[in-house]
Parts: structure tokens; C-alpha cells; sequence
């Protein structure tokens, strides 16, 4: 039964199969024929509602359980690899980490399958993107549900390989399928650390079950002579998580993966395939545990994503750029939390993350949807009435993004806030970092919200009519507001008001391993209620700023352009980081190539191989004209021959 | 049954001679009928070969003839775990190789028809040969066919590609004819005669002085064959020019020939001295990934590219070998039946689409998913095995290979890892560039999509490819007891060459520990 939950979106996923090809062959005859595609939406949605419902009835049934700390649903075992004394199995494990994710993926998955119902409606690949959608919803379930780090690899690649096929979904314009394309090879470089630190695992305990390693490691942690092993295999697999995730040095790939259809980015860009990282250091916390080191690292690498991409989203044009780089910030918080050892705060901040994150998303693929399909802010202008749920539901989730009071992302910000301050020393700095993200954050936030919705109207009414989407997408909308609100009171208020954490006691058992491995770090109340009270003003006041300087048009952005024309350029192209890559390692590399193929392979080593061939035929001219039937000559051969023999004779 | 399976091409090849050239169709019928056969009798092999042994299966055992010196040839044929998966391989992927010459090969049909079936005893005779003579000969058989097929319907520089192949590999084998000799002579006494099983044992037993130059002898020839870096330079030459069935014989098995050499008379029947080559080799695995990821990278040519990738995949291959472990062995066996049959796809695509578009220069094409979805949804596909997809057949052969050598040296495992990401960046680009974008060129507009026979040729090749990746037991169950079993031979040559010697030198060791 547990199968269902990947299982029926793979079912999905192959007969959208099917029903493109039908749709395939019916344009045969007649080229623009919608054909069966229209039925995909109707099996992609049930397949997921029906992995989402499994996954509902799992959690009443582990909720009932809870009594017993440790209590988890298994499946059976899909036998895989076996080799010799090794054995890869996958089963699939609903603990309370991984049945909140599918929760998560799952629900929001669904809201988002409805919503792309109406967004991609009339697109010729309508059938094959529903195909794609529920692969990756399958992929993204292996990858949370997998009780080993195979298994969770399968989907690792999976989603990665859904992300580069829906990036591309609109090939036929180029830089999309560009855009895939670096998507899977950057990511590929994490894997190959991922797949190094899988390797160690297996040297060090034999397995890659997810529950003997976390358990081990909490044994091996004392052990000195295996630190360095595991210190490495947590480096190694944070590799992975940087590549997925999108961190510093790896986060290129997703400001580009935006070239995908705008669902796409709520979805996997956004609320799901993005936060595999974090998933995967909570699910091995005891191994992060034992190397606190590398757990630092972690936390001093999110930090550095967390400013880099607010400072990116400041003067980006491009709605979809700006919550691009913001989801790159935002996955530098949750890497925050890891760093300090709070695994429970960063999945807090996961889950409200997805809400909000993938209702702005969606909000602004309603915009763009509503626009024909413009992205730029500064065409945009006014849009409150044209669209007024849009509008509705994105200030809802603008005001959780940038941590207004009592808003999801207040409450989960903020508890990241908390733990980076009370963690201290030189994490002291983190906080500070955090401090100011959330500063940045809540400004370019609220200058969307004013460039796109308020002020004059930018674009030309002649051409361009902006209109409300149809309910198919603003009742998921609806929903993700609504969640974006209320999302933090109902899982998690602050110790201070004395009410338990929804969401802590509820993933206790799994991070508990890694928290008490850490140590505990506290706050007095006092101290939580100033830093609420900072993180709240903060929040407001440069909301207020962003909102107020930008609701008359983007003036202000040509103003700070004057001023410091190179500023602006370095933060709009996020810090030049991908154009250093471009010039320093991927022009380099290709030079290599050719280098490679034409100096190496061609001149050295086939030269060498031909070389030997015709030195060989050169050889056989020359001993032709040495018989060349001049009987004196071989006399002297003959002669020559002989004394060298007895030369050879009297020797040996 | 082996020697049915092992014969019944040759007597279709007789078959067709006797037949008129001008009936194309009953030439191609008769051709795939008998390959068909022997794909059938293939896979009844396969599912009744016994698991959990490492002895040989369905043996065969007859008198043949006597070498001067008393050493007694004789006709002995068998399976165990090192050879089940080849002749699996080279019996499935026959049929499909004849069907795909329906499309490139019009002329002289019966001339190619006749030297495919000959092959195909060549090829099956070299994975049952159980005597060491009637292995050579088999060897020497396999390489002729190739020669006329690439020399006669090859491409404008033909006749130097193939007399590249055929000198190049000839100059092996005559080195490993010197190791077969030396061998034989070496064990003239010992009742052995020409028998593989037997040899190996003895042959096991020496000291590393002496079975170093015999394996070099064997291992060069081998090497020559895969291709190992740095002999690889003909596989690109030779792939470039042959027609399309010509390079999925090539890459599908013949290729392979080279690996199980190492393995059965590399490995297995030289383990002290595969140990200490084995950094070397391991090295030019390793290095052979990337390098062979960076000549991809480099070409214009499509099917040069596809050529390319072989010799780092295989890279792949000659790794997990040397690593000398279970999981870096059985990765091996696994992965030359995944590059047979990815490699092979690959190389059917790349045929399909030159008999429509008659150039394989990769700036010609773009935006053909527009034209031929049907195409694209199997290039991908077939890439994605390739790349090592978990779930598809490629990623349990790379997955084993890699951590059987990160197991033997973490650094050339590390080393041959940037591979994932190298060939990420070859075949997605390829792909793009041949898929993605715009149509530019409107000779590319009105490409048909593949036809019945396409699809028919290639929808079973790719059902394998998922059921590798998903269930590979019923491959990897099969080779483990023989692989176990070379791999404890190795072990027992390591305990050998680390134990103190009997008359009291631990000096020795001890300053090979230091070292």
C-alpha cells in the first residue's frame, strides 16, 4: 500500500505518456489537434491526489502511533543491487521527517498540477508536461521516502532529471534547453561528491541504510580515528546538497532554470526539488552531528547564499529573476538552521517556505499568464485591479516571504534568527548576516509588490489586456494564501508563548540524535522577545521602504544606477559569479578539449601509431632494395652474417 | 547446444551463399531468421544457466588434434559467470543488427549478409571457447569480417580506417600468439594441453616473474582491443567509417572481446601479476574516462562523438577490472553488457537519422524534436542510459565500478567520478544541439519520424535497458559465483606477496612498507 504514494504518480506519469503519443499521431492528420492530451490534467491530478491521500491516511496512522517514540511504517523491499557482502535494498520509511515531506510534496504538488491546468492549457506539449510533472512528484517521493541513500539518490537524479526536461519543456527557443542543460551538469557536479560520500559511508558502516548510518553515527562519533572518515562524508554529501540545493559555490543553475514554465519553478525550483539538500543533512543529522566542523561550514555557506542572493533580487527586472535569487536567500536560511544544529527549525522554514514561495511563484505565473506572457517588472505597473485575487494572494505572500509579524516566515525566520544568535561566537556573524538578508529580503519583496501591482500602468492597454486568471488557478492560489498565513501560528509559535511547537515535538525523534549529539543552546525570554521584536521591526520597516520608494515606478532604480552604475551591474549579475565561471572554467575546459583531440590524440598518439606503420612499410622498401639480385651483395651479407654469429658463438 | 548456438550462424552464412544475390529480401529474411534463432536459443541459455556456481555450464568436450610436442587441441566449449552475459549480449543484439541493415546496407546485400553471420560465430566461438587454441582461432576469426564490412560499405576514408583496425589489432594479437605458445610449451607435461580451466590453474600458481611477461603478452593484445589509452586511436577511425550495423557489432561486442580477455586471461588466470599491473591499468581507466569525455567533448561528428564516448566509458570498464574487488568486477561484467547495449542504441540513432539527412555533422541539425518527436523521445532515452541514470541500466555499472575501485585506490575512483559529470556535459550537449532549438536549416523540415521498423528494432534493446536498472539480480546473480572466484584468486596472490618469505627475509617487506 506505502508503494502507491511514488507509485501512482509513476502510473501517471506513463500513461501522459501515452496520451501524448495518441496526441502525437491524431496532429498527424490534423496539426493542431488537441487530441487526447486533454485528459492528462484529469490523470495527473488524481495520480497525485491519490499519493497525497495515502500519505494523509499514513500520517493518521503514524500520528496514532506516536505514543512510541520510534515509530515508523515500512513497505516491503525492492531488492536492487546485490553484490558479495554488499546489499542495496529500498524500502520506503514514513517516519515523521519523511511523511512531511510528502506531505509537502505531495499537497502542494497537487495545488500546483491543478493550477497548471490552467496555465499551460492550449501549450502543444500539454500532455507530455503532465507526464513530466508526476515523474518528478514520483522522483521527489523516492527521494524522501527511500530508507537508503540509493534509494534516495534515485531520486536525486530523478528530480534532476525532471528539472532539466521541464526546463526545457520549450526547447524549440534554445536558451531553455540551455538552461536544462547547465541545470544537470552543474547539479552532476554535486553528485559526484554525493556519490564519493556514498562510497566512504559504505566503507565506514557497510551500509547505506539511512537508519543505521544516523544510528552509528551517533555510536562512531567518539571513535578518533574514523572523525576524519566521517568528517569527509558529511563534507562529501553536503557537496551533493550544494549542487541541489543551490548554494554557494553551485546556486548558477537556478536563476537560469527559470526558462521553465512558471509552475515549474513553484514546484521544483521552488518548493520542493530545491530543499532535497536540507532534507538530506536533517535525515543524516548524527553524521553532521559528529563533525561539527563541517556543520559550521554548512551554516557559514548558507549565510554567504542568504546575502548573495538577496543582494541579487534587489535590482532585478524579471519577476521570476527576483524570486529566483530570493529562493537561492531563502535556502541559505534553512542552511543557516543546519549550521546551528537546529534540523527542526530548518525543516520549519522548508515547509512555510513552500507555501509562500510557491504561491508567489504561482501569483506571478497568474501576472505573466494575465500579460501575455510579459515578465518584466517594469512593463508592468497598476496590475491590483486588473487582477485583484492575484493581488490578494501575493501581498499574502509577501508578507510571509518578508517576515511581517505573525506571517508563516516570520515565525520560522525568526526561530533561525534565534538559534544563530543564541549559537554564538563566531556564528555571531551569521546572525548579523541573517539580520541583514531579512532586512533585503523584506525591500525587494515589497518593490515587486509595488513595481508589478501599483502605480501607473507601464505597458500599452492597445496591446496588451490584462486580465484575472480563470478560478483553475486562483483557488490554488487561494489555498497557498492561506496556508503562507496561518502556516507559522499552526506549526510553531516561539517558546515564549508558552505553548508547545507544533512541528518540533512532532519531529523529535528524528533530530533528537543530532540535537543532543550538539548540545542545547539557550535563550532567555527576555532575549527571545527582543530579537522577535528586532526581526519584526526590521521586517516592517523595510518593507515600508521597498513598498513606498518603488510605488510611483522604478525611479528609484535608475537613481541608485547613476549613482553606482557598477554596483548595480555586480549585484544584477549576481555577483558575476556565472560569467567568471563562463570565462575561468567552461571556456577553459573547451579549449582543453580541443586541445585534447587535436594535439594530443591527433599529432602525438596517432601520429605515433601511423608513424610506427610507416616506418614498418619504410622498412620493407628498404629491405626490397637490399634484395635487389646483386649476388656480391648478398655474398657480403652472407659473410657478415656469418662472422656476427660467431662473434655471438665464442662470446656466450 | 553451445556448439549449436556457436555454428548455426555459419551454417545460415552457407545458406546464404547458396542462395541467389539478387533476392534482397529472402537474403535479409533467412539472415534474420537464423540470428533470431540463435537470439532465442540465446536466452534459453541464459535464463537455464545455474546461479551460485562458478563452475562451466552446458560444456562441451570432443577430440581435435595434437600440436607437435604432444600438446592435445581439443574442441571444449562452456559458459560460467565471466562469459553467460556476452553470449547473452552477442546473441540478443544480432537480430537487431540485420534489421538495421534494411536501411543503409542496399548493395552487395548478400556479400553482408554473409560476413554478419560469420562474425557472429567468430564473436559467440571467442566467449565459448574453452581451449586456448580454439580461442585464438576464434580471435583471428572474428577480426576478418569486420575488415571487409567497414572496407567494403564504409564510408570516403574507409580502406585507411580499416587497414588501421586490422594492423593495429593484428600487431596484438600476433604478441598475444607469442603468450599462447609460451604458455602451451611452458605446460607441455602437466596434462593440460590446450585447456583454458586447466592453464589457468597452473598458470595462477606461478611466481609474479614469470607470469608477468605472459600477462603483458595477453594483456597487450587485450588492451589493444577494448581499446585501452593509450591504443585507442583506430576505434574512432574505424567507427567514423563503418556503416551503422558494422559500429554496433563493433561497440555492441566486439569491443568486448577485449574486456573478457582481461577478465579470463587477464585476471583470472595471471592474478599476481593483474596485482601488480593493476595500478597501471586502474590509472589508464581512470585517465581514459576523462580523456575519452574530452575527445567527445571536441567533435563535430556525431558518430565520432559516439565512438569517443566508448573509449571512456570502457575507461569505466578497464577501472572496475583492476580495482580487483567483487563489486569493481561484477560492475565490469555488468557495464560491458550496459556500453553494448547503450553504445549500440546510440549508434543505431545516429545511423537512423544520417540515412535521412546523409550528414552526421552535429552543426546541421537542431530543433529535430520538432520534426521527429519519436526519434527524440529515444535519443534521450538512450543518452540517459548512457549518462548513468539511476533506474536505467548504466547506473548500476557505474555505481559498482566506482565504489569497487574507491575500495581498491580512492583516488582513481575520484578521479574517474568527474566522469558522471563529463559525459553530462558531452552527450546533453550533442543532444541539444542535434534536439533542441529552433529548426534552422530547412533540409531538416521535412524529416520523417521513424518507422515501424524503427521503433520495432530499438523498443526491445530499451526494455532492457530499464530492466537492468531496475532488476539487475537476474544479470548480476549470474556472474557473482565466477566473479567471487577470480576475485579470491587475486586475494590469495596478495596473501602470497605480502607474507614473509619461508627463509626468513621480512627485511624485504619491510622496506616495501616503507615505501
Amino acid at each position: 500500500m506505502l508503494w502507491l504514494v511514488p507509485l501512482l504518480p509513476l502510473l501517471g506519469a506513463a500513461l501522459c505518456g501515452v496520451l501524448h503519443l495518441a496526441t502525437l499521431r491524431a496532429r498527424r492528420a490534423a496539426p493542431d489537434a488537441i487530441g487526447p492530451s486533454a485528459l492528462a490534467p484529469v490523470v495527473a491530478c488524481t495520480a497525485v491526489a491519490g499519493a497525497f491521500v495515502v500519505s494523509v491516511v499514513a500520517f493518521f496512522r503514524l500520528a496514532a502511533a506516536d505514543g512510541a517514540d520510534h515509530a515508523w511504517l515500512e513497505s516491503s523491499t525492492w531488492t536492487w543491487i546485490h553484490v558479495g557482502d554488499l546489499a542495496f535494498d529500498v524500502s520506503l520509511v514514513f517516519d515523521q521527517l519523511s511523511i512531511t515531506m510528502a506531505l509537502v510534496v505531495s499537497g502542494v504538488g497537487l495545488l500546483i498540477h491543478v493550477y497548471s491546468a490552467g496555465y499551460m492549457r492550449g501549450d502543444p506539449g500539454f500532455a507530455k508536461y503532465f507526464g513530466y510533472l508526476n515523474l518528478f512528484v514520483f522522483a521527489m517521493l523516492m527521494l524522501v521516502l527511500s530508507s537508503s541513500l540509493v534509494g534516495l539518490f534515485v531520486g536525486w537524479e530523478g528530480v534532476g532529471l525532471c528539472s532539466y526536461l521541464l526546463i526545457g519543456f520549450w526547447y524549440d527557443k534554445g536558451w531553455p534547453a540551455e538552461a536544462g542543460q547547465k541545470a544537470f551538469v552543474v547539479n552532476r557536479i554535486g553528485d559526484a561528491c554525493f556519490l564519493v560520500g556514498s562510497f566512504l559511508l559504505v566503507d565506514v558502516f557497510g551500509t547505506l541504510d539511512l537508519a543505521t548510518v544516523a544510528h552509528d553515527s551517533v555510536v562512531l562519533a567518539s571513535d578518533p580515528e574514523l572523525s576524519t572518515r566521517l568528517g569527509l562524508a558529511a563534507l562529501l554529501l553536503f557537496g551533493g546538497a550544494v549542487g541541489k540545493s543551490a548554494q554557494i559555490p553551485l546556486f548558477v543553475w537556478l536563476p537560469d532554470a527559470m526558462a521553465g514554465p512558471t509552475p515549474v519553478s513553484a514546484l521544483i525550483h521552488a518548493a520542493t526539488m530545491v530543499t532535497a539538500g536540507v532534507y538530506l543533512v536533517v535525515r543524516l543529522n548524527p553524521l553532521f552531528a559528529a563533525s561539527p566542523a563541517v556543520l559550521s561550514l554548512v551554516g557559514f555557506v548558507g549565510a554567504a547564499t542568504a546575502l548573495v542572493g538577496a543582494t541579487s533580487a534587489l535590482f532585478q527586472r524579471d519577476i521570476k529573476k527576483v524570486l529566483a535569487y530570493s529562493t537561492v536567500s531563502q535556502l541559505g536560511y534553512m542552511f543557516v538552521a543546519l549550521g546551528a544544529g537546529a534540523f527542526a527549525s530548518a525543516i520549519f522554514h522548508l515547509v512555510t517556505h513552500a507555501f509562500f514561495k510557491g504561491l508567489l511563484f504561482l501569483a506571478a505565473g497568474s501576472v505573466i499568464h494575465g500579460m501575455h506572457h510579459e515578465q518584466d517588472m517594469l512593463r508592468m505597473g497598476g496590475l491590483r485591479k486588473h487582477m485583484p485575487a492575484t493581488y490578494r494572494t501575493f501581498l499574502a505572500g509577501a508578507a510571509a516571504l518578508s517576515g511581517l509579524p505573525l506571517m508563516s516566515g516570520y515565525f520560522s525566520k525568526d526561530e533561525i534568527l534565534a538559534h544563530a544568535f543564541a549559537t554564538g561566537g563566531a556564528y555571531s556573524l551569521v546572525w548579523l548576516v541573517g539580520l541583514v538578508t531579512a532586512a533585503l529580503t523584506a525591500f525587494y519583496t515589497w518593490r515587486m509588490v509595488a513595481l508589478t501591482f501599483h502605480g501607473e500602468e507601464r505597458f500599452d492597454p492597445a496591446e496588451v489586456h490584462p486580465h484575472e486568471s480563470p478560478p483553475v488557478m486562483t483557488l490554488p492560489l487561494w489555498i497557498l494564501a492561506a496556508l503562507s498565513v496561518v502556516g507559522g501560528v499552526a506549526l510553531g509559535l516561539p517558546p515564549v508563548f508558552h505553548v508547545p511547537h507544533v512541528l518540533h515535538a512532532w519531529l523529535h525523534p528524528v533530530v533528537a540524535p543530532g540535537e543532543e549529539m550538539l548540545g542545547a543552546h539557550h535563550l532567555s525570554h527576555a532575549v527571545e522577545w527582543v530579537l522577535l521584536a528586532l526581526g519584526a521591526g526590521v521586517a516592517l520597516f523595510f518593507a515600508h521602504k521597498g513598498f513606498h520608494a518603488y510605488r510611483a515606478g522604478p525611479a528609484p532604480d535608475e537613481r541608485f544606477e547613476r549613482a553606482r552604475p557598477g554596483l548595480v551591474a555586480f549585484l544584477r549579475d549576481a555577483w558575476r559569479v556565472d560569467t567568471s565561471y563562463t570565462e575561468r572554467i567552461v571556456l577553459p575546459v573547451k579549449l582543453l578539449a580541443f586541445g585534447i583531440a587535436v594535439l594530443i590524440d591527433q599529432l602525438v598518439i596517432d601520429g605515433l601509431v601511423n608513424g610506427a606503420g610507416r616506418a614498418a612499410s619504410a622498412l620493407g622498401q628498404r629491405m626490397r632494395a637490399a634484395s635487389d639480385g646483386d649476388i656480391k651483395s648478398y655474398a657480403v651479407w652472407i659473410g657478415a652474417g656469418t662472422a656476427a654469429l660467431a662473434l655471438v658463438w665464442m662470446w656466450v | 547446444m553451445l556448439t549449436w548456438i556457436t555454428f548455426l550462424p555459419l551454417i545460415g552464412a552457407l545458406l546464404v551463399v547458396l542462395m541467389p544475390a539478387s533476392s534482397t529480401r529472402l537474403l535479409r529474411l533467412v539472415t534474420l531468421a537464423t540470428t533470431s534463432v540463435v537470439a532465442v536459443l540465446g536466452a534459453v541459455l541464459f535464463v537455464g544457466f545455474e546461479t551460485g556456481t562458478a563452475a562451466v555450464q552446458y560444456a562441451v568436450d570432443r577430440p581435435w588434434f595434437d600440436l607437435p610436442g604432444d600438446v592435445p587441441v581439443r574442441f571444449r566449449l562452456g559458459v560460467d559467470g565471466l562469459s553467460i552475459l556476452m553470449v547473452a549480449l552477442t546473441t540478443t543484439l544480432m537480430p537487431f543488427v540485420v534489421l538495421s541493415t534494411w536501411g543503409h546496407i542496399t548493395e552487395r546485400v548478400k556479400e553482408f549478409m554473409v560476413w554478419l553471420l560469420v562474425m557472429q560465430t567468430g564473436m559467440l566461438g571467442v566467449f565459448v571457447a574453452l581451449d586456448l587454441v580454439l580461442f585464438y582461432f576464434f580471435w583471428e576469426v572474428s577480426l576478418v569480417p569486420l575488415y571487409f564490412m567497414v572496407g567494403i560499405w564504409g564510408g570516403e576514408r574507409r580502406l585507411y580506417a580499416t587497414l588501421k583496425f586490422f594492423l593495429y589489432t593484428l600487431a596484438g594479437s600476433l604478441v598475444m600468439l607469442v603468450g599462447v605458445i609460451a604458455l602451451l610449451y611452458r605446460f607441455r607435461g602437466a596434462g593440460a594441453g590446450a585447456d583454458v580451466l586447466a592453464l589457468t590453474d597452473l598458470a595462477a600458481a606461478l611466481p609474479l616473474a614469470d607470469q608477468l611477461p605472459l600477462f603483458a603478452a595477453f594483456a597487450l593484445a587485450f588492451a589493444i582491443k577494448v581499446p585501452v589509452l593509450p591504443f585507442h586511436t583506430w576505434l574512432a577511425d574505424a567507427h567514423t567509417e563503418a556503416p551503422t550495423s558494422g559500429s554496433v557489432i563493433l561497440a555492441g561486442v566486439l569491443l568486448k572481446m577485449g574486456t573478457y580477455g582481461l577478465l579470463r586471461f587477464g585476471v583470472a588466470m595471471f592474478p599476481a601479476a593483474s596485482l601488480e599491473a593493476a595500478p597501471l591499468l586502474m590509472g589508464l581507466g581512470a585517465v581514459g574516462i576523462v580523456y575519452g569525455a574530452f575527445l567527445a567533448m571536441a567533435q563535430n561528428d556525431l558518430k565520432r562523438l559516439v565512438a569517443c564516448s566508448s573509449v571512456s566509458h570502457l575507461g569505466f570498464v578497464v577501472l572496475g577490472l583492476f580495482a580487483l574487488t567483487e563489486a569493481g568486477v561484477a560492475g565490469s561484467v555488468l557495464q560491458m553488457v550496459n556500453h553494448g547495449l547503450s553504445t549500440g542504441l546510440l549508434f543505431l540513432l545516429v545511423g537512423m537519422v544520417y540515412e535521412r539527412r546523409h550528414t552526421r555533422a552535429l552543426d546541421q541539425f537542431g530543433g529535430l524534436a520538432a520534426v521527429m518527436p519519436v526519434f527524440a523521445i529515444f535519443l534521450v532515452v538512450t543518452v540517459l542510459s548512457s549518462v548513468g541514470l539511476p533506474g536505467l541500466n548504466g547506473f548500476v555499472g557505474e555505481y559498482l565500478i566506482l565504489l569497487g575501485s574507491f575500495q581498491a585506490a580512492p583516488l582513481w575512483a575520484a578521479v574517474g567520478v568527474t566522469g558522471v559529470v563529463f559525459g553530462a556535459v558531452y552527450l546533453l550537449s550533442a543532444t541539444r544541439r542535434v534536439l533542441f532549438g529552433a529548426v534552422t536549416r530547412d533540409e531538416n523540415r521535412s524529416l520523417t519520424d521513424l518507422d515501424l521498423r524503427e521503433v520495432g528494432l530499438m523498443v526491445p534493446l530499451v526494455v532492457l535497458v530499464v530492466w537492468i536498472g531496475v532488476r539487475p539480480a537476474a544479470f548480476l546473480d549470474r556472474t557473482a559465483a565466477s566473479v567471487e572466484q577470480v576475485v579470491q584468486r587475486v586475494e590469495a596472490a596478495r596473501a602470497v606477496a605480502r607474507a614473509p618469505d619461508p627463509d626468513g627475509e621480512p627485511l624485504r617487506v619491510a622496506q616495501r612498507g616503507e615505501r
